[in-house]
Order: C-alpha cells, then structure tokens, then sequence
C-alpha cells in the first residue's frame, strides 16, 4: 500500500471539467457555502 | 480523477448543489485547510457542511458511478448507520484512526439490509485500521467482508487493503492466500467497473503478494503483464493528460523489470507536453539513475527543482542526493540533504513534519 499511495498520481489541472472548482481558496469556498447554505465538495490532490 | 471523473458530463447537474473546491495539498495556501482536514492518502474526498463540519470523507480514487452516489447521499444522514458512518468520517478527519475505525465497525454492525454505503465504510473500515497500524484486524475483517461486497467497486480496495495488511504479518500467510485469491477475483471480474490507474494498483498488490510468496517466475509474469497493460492503457488515452496519468506506473514497472531506459521517450514526450509539471524530468532523473547515466540523471534534476514546491520538494531532493550517492559524490548528497532540512523546517504548519525532518537529519548524520 505504501507503494501504490507513493505512485497514485493525478493529471494536471488544465484538463476539461464539467465542474467548476475554486482552486486552493478554502476561505472564499467556506464564505459562499454560508451564504447559499449548502455544502463544500473538497477535492484534495496534488501534482504528482 | 482528474483526467478521467470529473470531466465526465453526467456531474453538471451537481454543479448548483455544492461549492467545489479543489485543494492542492502541496500548495502553501492550503496548510490552514490541511492543518483542520488532515489528508492521509490521494486522492481524498471530503464534503464539508456549510459550518465547516466533515460530513463525508472517502479516501481513494471513485469512479463516476462512485461519486454520483457519494454526491446523492452527502448531507443525508438518515440511518442509524449513515450516523455512525458520518461520526467515523469525521474521527477520521482528526486523524483519529483507532477511533474511527471501531465507528465504521459500528456503522457497519448497524448496517440495514441493502444499504447502499456499505462498500465505503467497509473500505474506510479497512483503511483506518491500516493508519492505526491494525494490520491483524485489518486482515481479518477483509476476509469476513469480501463476500458482503463481491462484485461491487468496493471489492477492489477491500480485497486488497486487507492483502496489503496481511503481507506484513509473519503468522498470517493463510489470510493472505485467501486475500490474495479475493484479490485475484475481483481483478478477473469484467463485470466490475475500475479506473486503468486503480486496475495498475491492484498488479502491485498481487505482485507484491508473489514477491512475498518468494515466487520469481509468477512476479516476473504478473509484471510483464503489468507493463503492457500500462503500454495498451497509455495508448488508448484520448490526451496527454490521460496518457500522463500512466508515467509513474509505467516508470514504476519499467524500473522493476530493468528495462528503465524504456521510460525516457513517454517521459521526454510528457516534458514537451507539460513544460511547467516538475513530475517528468524529476521522474527522469530516477529512470536515468537506475540506467547509471548520472550526469543525465543530474541534469532532470536541474530541471525539476525549479518546478517542485510543498512536501513533494523533499522528495526530489532526496532522490538528487541518491543520484550523488550513486556516483560517489558524498559531499554533494550532504550537501543536498542539508538543503532538504531546511527546506523541510521552512514549511508551514500543515506541511511540515516533524517525522520527516527527523529522518532527514538521521540520514544527513549517518553520511560518512
């Protein structure tokens, strides 16, 4: 396990989304899911 | 997921119902998120409410299926067992591995008939145990869920959660001969539907499984396998980031079959089409390095450090130092070492670790 988390890997960001993501703003993602009363989805990656 | 899942057109009409944030756990910005929301593994899922409480947490890489249900159900704990499962997810979050694990096995015991989040806290179950360094139990209770979940998306990382735990385990070689044939199972199964990234991490496990069985002739086998499975993947991939998705498996058994040289073009190629990503050069310089062509190897890393930032830096450094080590410059791997310490000490909370810098400096001190 220690070796498929090490080789996990992720493409990078500039793919085409069908959502869209407010990129690495925790604080302005919190702010709008209080104000329209819904939740954060939180996807958490890194390019490797 | 990036290349594959959240492309995919049927997730639009989720688009109004949450806010999407994407956290890259490498980026400075995000230390004050990692430092509340701990990320063990990536990828890693985590809905938040509009308070900021953990709601949901999955650990790994969902299918599109997958993720329509998680998205469906996010937010809507009706069931004793969707309480406890969301009370687990968030003892989990804190890091609380131990803990969350005894709450996935009481959501689980308190599981109705058919309940359609049985596969995620079967795995989440397995996975926590795993961070507690519960390898027996972790085994043990694979075995005793794999027939509640054969057959469906969880049955991989089930089956092969409980295998990587048993492999460690001196007195547990009958578990991992179940487990592995559970493994085998689910990997012969066409009926189930798997990401060509998590089908490659299911070849590791089993190859891992005959390297600990101490069998040659069926880790050779499974790796040649492995290999051009990954080869047939790439070829099939629509652009480059989905090719680029296949480098580090590729590297990986390229690497383990000795043939590294077999890298170099996808990775130049992968260079030309990703000009600012620090993974293809700094993936160079290892393919380089196992082909003993130091200077080459050097050179990448020239090219890489410049690119790489967050944690993932003191992973390059410590392969440059490698590279120096390799060719008998011991000076200059200290010198790179040191370089990593400070680095290390630099991050901010969230980022750093001490674990890490600890090693580094027994490293830097067992340099002759």
């Amino acid at each position: 396990m220690k070796r498929l988390a090490l080789i996990t890997l992720l493409a990078l960001a500039s793919t085409a989304r069908a959502l869209t993501f407010i990129e690495d703003d925790y604080a302005k993602a919190t702010a709008l899911a209080k104000a329209k009363n819904i939740p954060v989805f939180v996807e958490a990656w890194a390019p490797w | 997921m990036r290349a594959y899942v959240y492309t995919d057109k049927s997730l639009e009409r989720y688009a109004g119902r949450f806010v999407w944030l994407s956290v890259n756990t490498e980026d400075a910005k995000n230390a004050a998120f990692l430092k509340r929301y701990p990320i063990p593994a990536l990828p890693t899922i985590v809905v938040l409410d509009a308070t900021g409480k953990v709601s949901m947490r999955y650990v790994g890489g969902a299918t599109v299926p997958q993720l329509r249900r998680m998205l469906d159900d996010a937010g809507h704990t009706q069931s004793s067992a969707d309480k406890l499962l969301a009370a687990a997810d968030r003892l989990a979050s804190d890091g609380e591995h131990a803990a969350a694990a005894k709450k996935y096995d009481e959501a689980i015991a308190a599981a109705p008939k058919g309940w359609r989040n049985f596969g995620r806290a079967a795995e989440s179950l397995l996975f926590s145990l795993s961070l507690a360094d519960e390898n027996p139990r972790c085994a043990t209770r694979a075995i005793e869920l794999y027939p509640r979940v054969k057959g469906t998306a969880s049955a991989a990382n089930v089956a092969a959660t409980g295998l990587s735990c048993a492999l460690g385990l001196e007195d547990r070689k009958d578990d991992a001969a179940k487990l592995e044939q559970m493994t085998r199972e689910v990997f012969d199964d066409p009926k189930i539907t798997m990401s060509g990234d998590d089908r490659s991490g299911l070849y590791i496990t089993l190859i891992d499984a005959r390297d600990n069985a101490k069998d040659e002739q069926g880790a050779l086998k499974l790796r040649q396998e492995w290999a051009a499975f990954l080869e047939q993947s790439a070829a099939a991939a629509k652009t480059p980031e989905q090719r680029a998705v296949y480098d580090s498996h590729r590297l990986s058994a390229y690497m383990d079959l000795g043939t590294p040289e077999k890298a170099i073009p996808m990775l130049e190629q992968s260079e030309r089409d990703f000009p600012k990503d620090y993974n293809p050069p700094a993936r160079l310089a290892l393919a380089y390095k196992a082909m003993k062509d130091y200077d080459k190897a050097l050179a990448a890393s020239d090219r890489a450090l410049p690119l790489v930032y967050g944690p993932r830096k003191l992973i390059v450094l410590g392969a440059r130092a490698d590279i120096y080590v390799a060719k008998g410059d011991t000076a200059a791997a200290k010198v790179t070492i040191a370089q990593a310490i400070a680095y290390a000490k630099s991050l901010p909370e969230g980022q750093r670790s001490e674990r890490r810098i600890a090693a580094l400096e027994k490293r830097l001190s067992s340099m002759q």
